[in-house]
């Protein structure tokens, strides 16, 4: 894949799944909204800053409204302080697009909370890297 | 719905209702949707008929509920199978070892419900993680470390029950045998607590390990004979200072010196660090520099040195040990890291030093010298399990890089415990790389380093891939098993292992005509006569199911 290919590839995975979801004003609270497919309303996005499609996501989900915590490749600071607390409130649907390793911890924490993947598309990357776009729910 | 075996659907609906009574409707699974999440997501059996699989789940909050949850367990002989936060994998995860049984998930017990610094001590209920535990000593900025496996999201009640292993020094690395009493909920549903814990207001607890009369704190690690819901931990105190230093030796046969020598220091405390093997020449990674290796690649190799390294066997030859010292590239180096006042660490290594010097070519260097505390983010610097901090970037491993193109969907830890000589180190390698190799098994295709986790024995703990073939993973838990009986066949066993390898690795434990099988089958009955608990974990069968059998 070149890399305008690969970059469109990113923008479609970003397009897909934060159309898929509502934009969050500004001064709104948490939101306790159920989006379509009874998915909660999304708390923030988690994406690897290293994957140039990962930073794209993120950005277009910021741009949505959507609280947007980038990690260069290890997870823990951001699982630790951002994402774990915010599971433990059950504060809502998390989105991510990230490496498959990444997304399968991710996973196995989520469980912890009763929380599950509902939806996951692979995307080819650069140098052999997949990456993987998802929603944990 | 799934039923559990040998229960009938009426007297499971029965025992649903009152597990609901107990402990809240919304605290009881038995969706397929939720039962996923018990799944073994490293199983050999992913997707397979023998795949094991909970046919519910129950959380309790409190050792109260769980104490109503043993006997209505007991009323309907209901098979139930505890887990704390369900992060065994490679060695089973959260699903059940015998399939149907209802998983216990303790995970909402998450009270820490002491952490004393100044007997450096905590006491957690089973559902603390070490991320927890780590978080509270550093919001309530207490002066002590924990000791955590990588990664470090496990249960620290769940990894010490299994009897896993860290990374700081040895009085805390051994996690069972750091811990200092315990509170468990009998099958029965009686709450027992050992060591000084058995007197009613104990004050030493947590600071005198065996009480008095039989020490029974054993027999609930690796075995099914109580629902542990308390456990007492002995900290260490934060360090002042942190070195870790490197002796380098230059010949194949060094490392029985290196080997030797190490034993000593390590057993007179002169280092009492992680000690950790590395093989430049060879290449083979120590223990603590995998993750950076995973991360960066391997260092670079000249073609003539990778050219010269297919003709080692059991990793020597004497063109790749003459290159070496051509080259400057030492046979064998070992890791040693010292924690304490910097004055005691100088004094500590100066020794070792003078130990090590009788290794004719043996090269010391100082890697790091780091003044204490580090958080968090500092700490990322360095392997951060050794300095007591929790991490998620094990993840690394296995994941897609270019060094790894294939990652395999998980693996099951090969881990057999051999002697602390660099004799056994070679002799091992030459067992199990025969075995591996007439097995077509993908461990010992090179020389192969254990590691120190523990003091007085090495551990090589191996990862065997679990695939997308079932056809493979089939032959690979075969051939693991062979590896198993191969292991036993030179007085080499198992420390743990994941239920489809129980039996197997049970097996090997067989002096004097399985005595010891036999012995932990009297417990069983005796304690759980209606075989409630894990049946079946590490090879403990009730009496009705060993009959069956």
């Amino acid at each position: 894949m070149n890399r305008r290919g690969f970059v469109i590839s990113g923008i479609s995975a970003a397009g897909m799944l934060t159309s898929a979801l509502p934009a969050v004003p500004a001064s709104s609270p948490a939101p306790a909204m159920v989006t379509p497919a009874g998915i909660p309303a999304l708390f923030g996005v988690v994406f690897d800053r290293r994957f140039e499609a990962a930073r794209l996501f993120g950005r277009a989900a910021a741009w949505r409204g959507h609280m947007a915590f980038g990690y260069d490749g290890d997870l823990t600071a951001t699982w630790l302080h951002r994402l774990e607390p915010r599971w433990s409130r059950r504060a809502g649907a998390l989105a991510g697009m990230t490496t498959p390793a990444a997304l399968f911890c991710l996973e196995q924490l989520a469980a912890q909370h009763w929380l599950r993947v509902v939806t996951r598309t692979g995307h080819a990357a650069r140098r052999g890297q997949a990456l993987v776009s998802w929603v944990i729910a | 719905m799934r039923v559990p075996p040998n229960v009938s659907s009426a007297d499971y609906a029965r025992a649903l209702a009152e597990f609901e009574q107990a402990i809240g409707r919304e605290w009881v699974f038995t969706s397929d949707e939720d039962l996923d999440l018990y799944r073994d997501a490293f199983s050999p059996f992913l997707n397979e008929p023998e795949e094991r699989i909970a046919s519910g789940a129950l959380a309790p909050v409190s050792t109260e509920q769980v104490q109503q949850i043993v006997r209505i367990a007991n009323k309907y002989r209901i098979p139930i199978y505890p887990i704390s936060t369900g992060k065994n994998l490679g060695y089973g995860g959260s699903a059940p070892a015998y399939s149907g049984s209802v998983v216990l998930d303790l995970k909402r017990m998450n009270r820490i419900i002491e952490v004393n610094e100044q007997h450096a001590f905590a006491l957690v209920e089973p559902g603390v993680s070490y991320f927890d535990l780590y978080r509270y000593i550093q919001e309530h900025k207490l002066k002590v470390w924990i000791d955590c496996p990588d990664p470090g999201w496990g249960s620290v009640m769940g990894n010490a029950l299994d009897r896993g292993g860290g990374y700081t020094s040895a009085n805390y690395r051994n996690h069972f045998d750091s811990h200092c009493g315990m509170e468990i909920v009998l099958p029965n549903g009686e709450l027992l607590r050992t060591g000084m814990g058995a007197i009613p207001n104990a004050q030493t607890w947590q600071q005198y390990k065996s009480g008095c009369g039989p020490w029974i704190d054993g027999i609930f690690s690796q075995s099914n004979f109580g629902v542990v819901t308390k456990m007492g931990f002995w900290l260490m105190p934060e360090p002042e200072a942190y070195q870790r230093c490197t002796v380098s030796v230059p010949r194949y046969h060094d490392l029985m010196p290196l080997v030797e020598i190490l034993n000593f220091v390590e057993n007179s405390r002169i280092t009492s660090g992680f000690p950790d093997l590395e093989s430049p020449l060879l290449g083979y990674p120590p223990v603590g520099q995998i993750q950076l290796w995973n991360e960066t690649g391997p260092p670079k190799m000249s073609a003539e040195h990778a050219n010269l390294l297919k003709g080692a066997k059991l990793g020597y030859s004497p063109q790749i040990e003459a290159y070496g010292a051509r080259a400057g590239i030492p046979y064998w180096r070992l890791w040693l890291s010292f924690h304490g006042p910097e004055e005691v660490i100088q004094a500590q290594w100066h020794a070792a030093q003078r130990h090590f010097a009788r290794i004719q070519g043996a090269q010391f260097a100082v890697v790091e010298q780091v003044k204490l505390p580090v958080d968090a983010q500092q700490a990322t610097k360095y392997h951060e399990p050794e300095f007591g901090v929790p991490s998620l970037r094990a993840f690394s491993i296995g994941a897609r890089t270019p060094w790894n193109p294939t990652p395999s969907k998980g693996h099951m830890w090969f881990s057999p415990i051999i002697p602390r000589t660099g004799e056994a180190i070679i002799e091992a390698n030459r067992v199990f790389s025969e075995a591996a190799q007439s097995l077509g098994m993908p461990l010992f295709t090179t020389f192969t380093l254990p590691a120190c986790f523990w003091e007085r024995a090495f551990i090589f703990i191996l990862a065997t891939p679990v695939t997308e073939d079932p056809h493979l993973n089939k032959r690979y838990r075969e051939g693991f098993k062979k590896l198993i009986e191969v292991g036993g066949q030179h007085g080499w066993g198992e420390y743990r292992t994941a239920p489809v390898f129980q039996h197997a690795v049970m097996d090997v434990y067989s002096f004097n005509n399985h005595v010891l099988q036999r012995f932990h089958a009297t417990l069983k009955d005796a304690i759980d006569p209606n075989g409630i608990l894990s049946a079946g974990r590490y090879d403990i069968w009730p009496k009705h199911l060993r009959e069956k059998a």
